[in-house]
């Protein structure tokens, strides 16, 4: 069986993201089917500062004028259901930032066959271990935890090299439509929005690979 | 430039996704874009 090529905008800030990337990688498992991912930039919040000095909570409170009570509802609700997908989200040590310069790792990471690994490094370092993935010093590091060259990853980001990859997707992006993350896009024509359930997402696998076979 | 892609056909259930700073469940949706859009607009 030839593998299905899925494609995935996501944002490393997006708490969705992460329980959606959980809940696919389960029905993935759980089908056999075999899938080629590719993820894909998109910034949710990009006026955000890279030295913004404090928690997504005090963010949407100060920054967006949310009620303080509305924020702890959305967090404690989220913080929930990343548990039940094995996820630990950290808030009170999370740093909020811009993910730009994380999304250029991301697109030197793919250059470098190692997308997946940071994908998940650069996930994993923002929920969960209280990491800031809006400075170069700190990607760097991360980078060189999936076995990226620091140097090169450091040339690549003080350079921008990548930025024109990410202003790329985020076009895409919008030309497909795209308003919100995760997005998964199976073999360029089923669109499949958010944090769907391991069921449904293993319904779609499942309905794609037959549709494919059929088309062959 | 960006060509326009066909369009997707759309599959799965109404699920959880983020907008802007905005990350919601389903049931909360309404509210959460409701709150997006004023803040755009207070802006």
């Amino acid at each position: 069986m030839t593998s299905l090529k899925v494609d995935i905008w996501s944002d490393v800030q997006c708490p969705w993201c992460y329980i959606g990337k959980r809940k696919f990688e389960a029905a993935v498992e759980q089908t056999g089917i075999p899938v080629e991912v590719e993820y894909h930039s998109f910034e949710l919040s990009p006026d955000t500062p890279v030295d913004y000095d404090g928690t997504p909570e005090q963010y949407l409170a100060e920054r967006k004028g949310l009620p303080e009570s509305t924020v702890r509802q959305m967090i404690d609700r989220v913080i929930g259901i990343a548990a039940s997908v094995g996820l630990d989200y950290d808030y009170a040590h999370m740093h909020q930032t811009n993910t730009v310069i994380a999304h250029e790792l991301l697109h030197f990471a793919k250059a470098q066959g190692r997308q997946l690994e940071m994908k998940e490094a650069l996930l994993r370092a923002y929920f969960i271990d209280g990491g800031h993935v809006g400075r170069i010093d700190d990607l760097v590091e991360l980078a060189a935890t999936v076995g990226l060259d620091r140097d090169e990853a450091r040339e690549a980001l003080e350079m921008h090299r990548y930025l024109p990859d990410v202003k790329a997707d985020v076009a895409q992006a919008a030309a497909y439509g795209i308003h919100g993350v995760p997005f998964f896009v199976f073999e360029g024509q089923y669109g499949v929005s958010g944090a769907q359930e391991t069921a449904v997402f293993a319904n779609v696998l499942e309905q794609v690979r037959d549709a494919k076979e059929q088309a062959a | 430039m960006t060509e326009t892609p066909p369009p997707l056909k759309i599959m799965g259930d109404a699920a959880a996704s983020c907008e802007g700073e905005v990350c919601e469940l389903p049931e909360h949706r309404e509210h959460a874009i409701v709150n997006r859009r004023l803040d755009e607009d207070a802006v």
